[in-house]
């Protein structure tokens, strides 16, 4: 489907009547709309959105305002906008209008003959042929602003499944498989009416509750597939969320580092003040002594001096008779001879006087307490380097601490709580589930097994009873139409999902220029993508954002058969659309722009783009312009007098005035642009 | 595309050809029930044509 034209009358800021021709030729499929904030972008877009669902998209504004204002003020009460629609087989004209005080618009649809003959549509048929060309479900899919994007879901969404079937038909085919089975059963019912038997109708019965409690058992798998996804999701979701977090555990470990150094330092300042305080006890009163005891020793020295103390007795004498080894009288002295044995004890008696005796411990304690005073202040000393460098030591370790409680403020533990309470939830609930899954698996082999035995068991007696019976003969054709729709289903849901893993793992490399692979989970459609170790990848909001324009890109190019991947041969025919899109690559990153915009324009059969004036460069120009057919300027016109704020564009060598002034009302024109 | 709820030619015969185009025609008419302006669609009806198409349909199961 192509929308080959746009009228717009009195709609929002366009005044009056616009038409508006769109490129829709294969080679040339974009028309771009280029305008200044405020310019009528978004209008023209939520225009094409509103003629086909009478909606408009969630970020447009001012809803209720739907006519424009100076029209109404001059009298107007409706506003129109029309497309003309080429389906390919047909031609249609599709007109939405609203009067003021309506509670909704109304479509109008035409169809148009190989005359030109236009031909007015039934309402209700023209609401069933407008929901089949833009069903209202996928509206969002395909005319969007780019912020828009970030609401696609990539994870498992059941929305997302539900909007591809849609897109390629296979909701229609679930439909008839079901259908037929209710249609089987009414067989199975009339044979049975008709062939009177117990054993029949035991079979019957049987039949009836086996396929009851295969569906059961189906739904409670399927409710368990869906309870698993969302645990794996909260899970990842958690388990993503708490590594954010997982800083605290460094600073928690530094902390208690840092306060057992503390405790360790504070042992140490204490033993080491505990020490200082016992060697002062025990060396300061010998200090202080020895500097009053010296003032006796030289006192001592001068009474000796002046010989006003008794020599001491011989002592001299005896010690040099001694040493000459012969007494003044010239007897021998020799060690360990009586002569020897006799000046020692002379020795002893001289040392015995009182006073000497004194002397001798005097000295002998000055000695002591000289020794002392010696290392007395060098070990104070130590001591006070080590309680000082404790006391640094235990100022860092404190400092140390408060920087890090600090640190741990800013962690919102009670967030970080609230993670792990919902990681433990969803793992205990996942762990349940995934047991759950596993008996229903086999409840569910099993009821299928019986289920097969009792249709066979069934099938023999209903052949022995009604051979040829038409009501059997019908039977079997449906069952042969039954296996061949459910064969034809499953192969083209494979043959989607395989073509768009491959169209994506084509983009990521051709556009991230990484060797990645995209998978899609074929029970959620979840899109994951693996290095070339098959590890998978965390992806970035940017690549993310590139995977989703991709993944809509490959979807319609799929849907158009436009992909390099082989065709699918479609049981219906898919959806197929424009793309439109307002501000496209407003949220992704700008090196993955020209990959994404190239996608579109190869991908989509037609691509309506808009783009404020300031995001147009050069390099868009350069990529798009080969591929655009139309190309239009939104100028807003105000009332009033110039100002010197007009602004302007080039698009190629011409320059253009996005802003008029001196109009009778403020309104937009859409202008085009020869390129 | 609308109100094709009767019998094609090519329905006779056996094979995945005719299967296709019967299923296609089943799936023609389911699309072509759903309406926008009838919140029930009628299940019945359209039950009635699909079985009315199967019937008719000259399918050979027994050479399938």
């Amino acid at each position: 489907m192509k929308i080959t034209k746009i009228r717009l009358n009195n709609f929002r800021s366009f005044y009056s009547e616009h038409s508006i021709q769109l490129a829709t030729s294969e080679d040339s499929p974009v028309s771009i709309f280029i305008g200044e904030n405020g310019s009528g972008k978004t209008t023209m877009l939520n225009a094409i959105y509103w003629a086909f669902t009478g909606e408009f998209t969630k970020q447009f504004e001012g809803k209720s305002n739907v006519i424009n204002k100076d029209a109404l003020i001059e009298g107007s009460r409706d506003c129109f906008v029309e497309l003309d629609i080429d389906n390919g087989n047909d031609i249609y004209r599709l007109m939405r209008t609203y009067r003021k005080g309506d509670i909704s618009s109304d479509v109008h649809l035409q169809k148009v003959d190989s005359h030109g003959i236009h031909k007015p549509v039934s309402q209700d048929l023209a609401k069933t042929l407008v929901e089949r060309l833009m069903p209202k479900k996928l509206a969002n899919w395909f005319i969007f602003d780019g912020e828009a994007i970030g609401h696609l879901q990539l994870k498992g969404d059941p929305l997302f499944k539900d909007e591809i079937h849609q897109t390629f038909g296979f909701g229609d085919i679930r439909k008839l498989l079901e259908i037929l089975t209710v249609i089987k059963k009414e067989y199975r019912r009339e044979e049975q009416k008709l062939i009177a038997d117990d054993a029949l109708d035991n079979l019957a019965v049987r039949l009836d509750q086996c396929e009851e409690a295969k569906r059961g058992h189906e739904a409670q798998l399927h409710n368990l597939n869906i309870t698993i996804d969302s645990a794996q999701a909260e899970i990842s979701s958690a388990e993503s969320q708490l590594s954010k977090y997982s800083q605290s555990e460094p600073i928690q470990k530094s902390i208690q580092n840092a306060e057992q150094g503390l405790s360790t330092a504070k042992s140490k300042l204490k033993g080491c003040l505990s020490n200082r305080a016992q060697f002062a006890a025990k060396n300061a009163l010998a200090t202080l002594l020895q500097a009053k005891l010296s003032e006796l020793v030289v006192k001592l020295n001068i009474k000796e001096d002046e010989q006003s103390l008794p020599q001491p007795f011989g002592t001299r004498l005896i010690q040099d008779i001694k040493e000459l080894g012969y007494c003044i009288c010239g007897t021998p002295v020799l060690p360990g001879g009586e002569a020897m044995a006799k000046l020692d004890a002379l020795m002893q008696r001289a040392a015995t006087t009182k006073l000497i005796q004194k002397i001798f411990t005097i000295r002998s304690q000055l000695d002591q307490y000289a020794k002392v005073g010696d290392t007395f202040e060098s070990e104070l000393a130590n001591f006070s380097n080590d309680i000082v460098r404790y006391e640094s030591d235990i100022n860092d370790y404190r400092e140390a601490i408060r920087k890090h409680e600090i640190e741990l403020d800013t962690i919102p533990h009670d967030e970080i709580k609230k993670l792990k309470d919902q990681w433990r939830k969803n793992k205990a609930l996942l762990e349940r589930a995934q047991d759950d899954r596993s008996r229903a698996r086999v409840y569910l082999e099993q009821t299928q097994q019986l289920l097969s035995n009792t249709q066979q068991e069934l099938e023999k007696k209903l052949q022995e009873k009604s051979k040829g019976g038409n009501i059997a003969h019908a039977r079997k054709k449906l069952e042969l139409v039954e296996s061949y729709v459910s064969r034809r289903f499953h192969q083209q849901e494979e043959q989607v999902l395989r073509s768009l893993e491959s169209e994506l793992s084509a983009s990521i490399y051709k556009y991230m220029t990484k060797n990645f692979k995209a998978e899609i989970d074929p029970n959620n459609y979840a899109v994951r993508v693996y290095d070339s170790d098959q590890r998978q990848v965390d992806l970035s909001t940017g690549e993310t954002n590139l995977i989703k324009f991709a993944v809509i890109a490959a979807i319609v190019g799929m849907a158009a058969n436009r992909t390099s991947v082989s065709h699918v041969k479609w049981l219906t025919e898919p959806i197929i659309a424009p793309l439109i899109f307002d501000a496209p690559f407003s949220v992704v990153d700008a090196e993955y722009r020209a990959g994404i915009a190239t996608n579109l324009s190869n991908l989509s059969s037609q691509l309506i783009l808009f783009f404020d004036s300031d995001k147009w460069d050069v390099e868009l120009s350069a990529l798009l312009l080969g591929k655009v057919g139309k190309f239009y300027t939104l100028i807003s016109h105000a009332k009033g007098e110039e100002k010197s704020t007009k602004k302007r564009m080039r698009i190629k060598d011409k320059t253009i005035e996005l802003n008029r002034y001196g109009a009778v009302r403020d309104h937009t024109t859409c202008e085009e642009v020869s390129l | 595309m609308l109100n094709e709820n009767s019998m094609n030619k090519d329905l006779k015969g056996v094979g995945d050809s005719a299967l296709e185009n019967l299923t296609k025609l089943m799936l023609k008419t389911i699309n072509n029930s759903k309406s926008p302006s009838k919140e029930n669609l009628n299940v019945n009806e359209l039950k009635k044509t699909i079985k009315d198409l199967i019937e008719n349909s000259e399918l050979d199961y027994e050479d399938n």
